[in-house]
């Protein structure tokens, strides 16, 4: 314990040990860029800690969750009524799913517009795109666990979308719900993925997205100039990230606290489905172009259309920083710009719609 | 103010107060937080009935020499008709780590599988290393019913 | 109790605030 005493105490000590003093001096030479977009930076960081919010809540709601269609409802009536801060965890919960969800698009965007996807960092993209998904994925599974009418009709729209998908469709329906119809197998894969899958492909993507941006630094955008110096990561633009997620964490528990989460009444198959049912805001894209469309095109039914249309531009999300070849030669793509504005047309059109016209 | 005219002393503790003051808030709030997560974690009590007396049922379902597990509220009691004919009831906890006790017809004893306690056929600890003897009940006959009650 | 969190939270983005003016006077950042 004499050595205690020698240098600075604990951090020393440590130090002795785990050797994070390489860590730190790393982290301060990273240096984050400034120009006249770095704002933009903050919302990587931003959606990190949405999702870490999400896993401590989520562990803590796991502990008295009941994946059974006979316990789910009443487990969370429970959490929400017996459970001291029961209420408080589940709103949380709630709210940081759909904070996360924007954070993330807004991220999404912001990388798109600034074409921060071009060469070297499209492997960013990739995994960027990657997890978009994956929290679209957790959204959707996660949305079926309380097992009340919304939540059940939720998922047998949205597990049945895939149907009319050539050759697999059928296949796919299944192994989504865990047999034909929603029921005790469908409730048991889609706690599995929300709680056990999911979470492990994330982990490892977030991770690797995360050493990605330590070994390429933000980008900075076409024919912007960058200050001198730039902002050391560690303790400076920590102080800045930590800022924002303060911000966050009041909106959030704004939210939470004003309008906690409510329980319909539980799931039951054979009722109807009642008036004026829509899936979440991030999934009114999808719900509104489905309506859209005509029932039929050139003989075929719409919704194999809006499926093809579906894969065509996921294909073309993902594969971005391969076909925008002028970004990549670090020149202006005016193309995809106009592409992404008016995909955000789109997206806000169709949203605005589906809240006016149910 | 510029750092010329601060006096050394000053501006040390100046520097020194902005860092001190966020890792002192940020300890405070955690004793919030953790109290919050660990007053979730702690199971809820839950109100249960809890019934004084039961009618556990009829001297025909237990021949004699032989013993029966039943549910008092919660608890797994074990009724024993001797040889006599006579009902006695007993907590089917072993005493020594609480695993469930069985009767064996061949030597009239309640026997713990678990490290070996063996009780008598009054619930008296007589072997292994079970502490106190099993807990007994209180049995009265209604008709042929089986009523128990704690004693 | 929103108002006492606001509050907490607001005295934490306070010395959040100007202790990173302070390291960033260090580094060189205006």
């Amino acid at each position: 314990m004499g050595e205690l005493k020698q240098g600075r105490g604990l951090g020393d000590w440590l130090n002795e040990r785990v050797r994070l003093s390489s860590l730190v001096d790393f982290l301060r030479q990273k240096e984050v860029p400034r120009q006249k977009h770095s704002f933009w930076y903050i919302f990587g960081g931003l959606a990190f800690f949405f999702f870490s919010i999400q896993v401590l809540t989520g562990v803590l709601l796991v502990i008295y969750y009941s994946p059974r269609p006979d316990s789910a409802y009443e487990s969370v009536r429970f959490i929400g009524s017996q459970v001291p801060f029961g209420w408080l965890i589940r709103s949380l919960h709630g709210w940081s799913a759909n904070l996360l969800i924007g954070v993330v698009l807004i991220h999404f965007f912001s990388v798109f517009f600034l074409k921060a996807y071009r060469r070297p960092r499209e492997m960013m993209w990739f995994s960027g795109v990657l997890l978009l998904f994956l929290m679209l994925g957790f959204a959707f599974t996660g949305f079926l666990l309380p097992w009340d009418t919304k939540a059940y009709f939720a998922t047998k729209i949205g597990t049945e979308i895939p149907r009319t998908i050539p050759l697999i469709g059928d296949w796919m329906v299944s192994i989504l719900r865990g047999g034909e119809y929603i029921a005790e197998e469908s409730l048991k894969r889609l706690f599995a993925l929300h709680v056990v899958i999911l979470p492990l492909l994330t982990s490892a993507l977030i991770l690797f997205h995360l050493i990605l941006n330590q070994v390429h630094a933000s980008s900075i955008p076409l024919r912007i100039e960058a200050r001198q110096p730039g902002i050391p990561f560690y303790p400076n633009y920590l102080f800045r990230d930590a800022i924002s997620w303060l911000v966050g964490l009041t909106l959030l528990l704004s939210l939470a606290l004003l309008w906690p989460l409510q329980l319909g009444l539980k799931a039951d198959p054979f009722a109807s489905a009642p008036v004026g049912i829509r899936p979440e805001w991030y999934f009114l894209t999808l719900f509104e172009t489905l309506r859209l469309v005509p029932a039929q095109i050139l003989g075929v039914a719409s919704e194999v259309w809006v499926n093809l249309a579906v894969m065509v531009v996921t294909g073309g999300i993902f594969l971005v920083p391969i076909l925008d070849r002028k970004a990549s030669r670090q020149q202006a793509s005016p193309i995809f710009t106009a592409i992404g504005v008016a995909a955000c047309l789109y997206m806000v059109t169709a949203i605005a719609l589906a809240y006016l016209t149910t | 103010m510029t750092i010329a005219d601060a006096k050394p002393g000053e501006l040390i503790t100046r520097k020194g107060f902005l860092s001190k003051a966020l890792i002192a808030w940020s300890g405070c709030l955690l004793f919030p937080l953790l109290y919050v997560i660990v007053r979730y974690i702690i199971p809820p009590t839950l109100r249960e009935k809890v019934m004084a007396v039961m009618n556990l049922g009829k001297i025909s379902e237990v021949p004699v020499d032989s013993a029966r597990i039943v549910k008092f509220n919660k608890t797994p009691v074990i009724l024993v008709r001797n040889s006599e004919g006579q009902i006695k009831a007993f907590s089917a906890v072993c005493t020594h780590l609480g695993c469930i006790v069985e009767y064996r017809s061949d030597d009239k004893n309640f026997h713990c599988n678990c490290h070996g306690s063996v009780f008598d056929v009054n619930g008296k600890n007589i072997g292994g290393p079970a502490p106190k003897p099993l807990q007994p009940y209180r049995v009265e006959l209604k008709e042929d019913n089986i009523i128990v009650s704690k004693l | 109790m929103l108002v006492i969190l606001g509050v907490v939270i607001a005295v934490m983005i306070a010395l959040v605030y100007f202790r990173m003016k302070e390291v960033d006077e260090d580094a060189g950042i205006s």
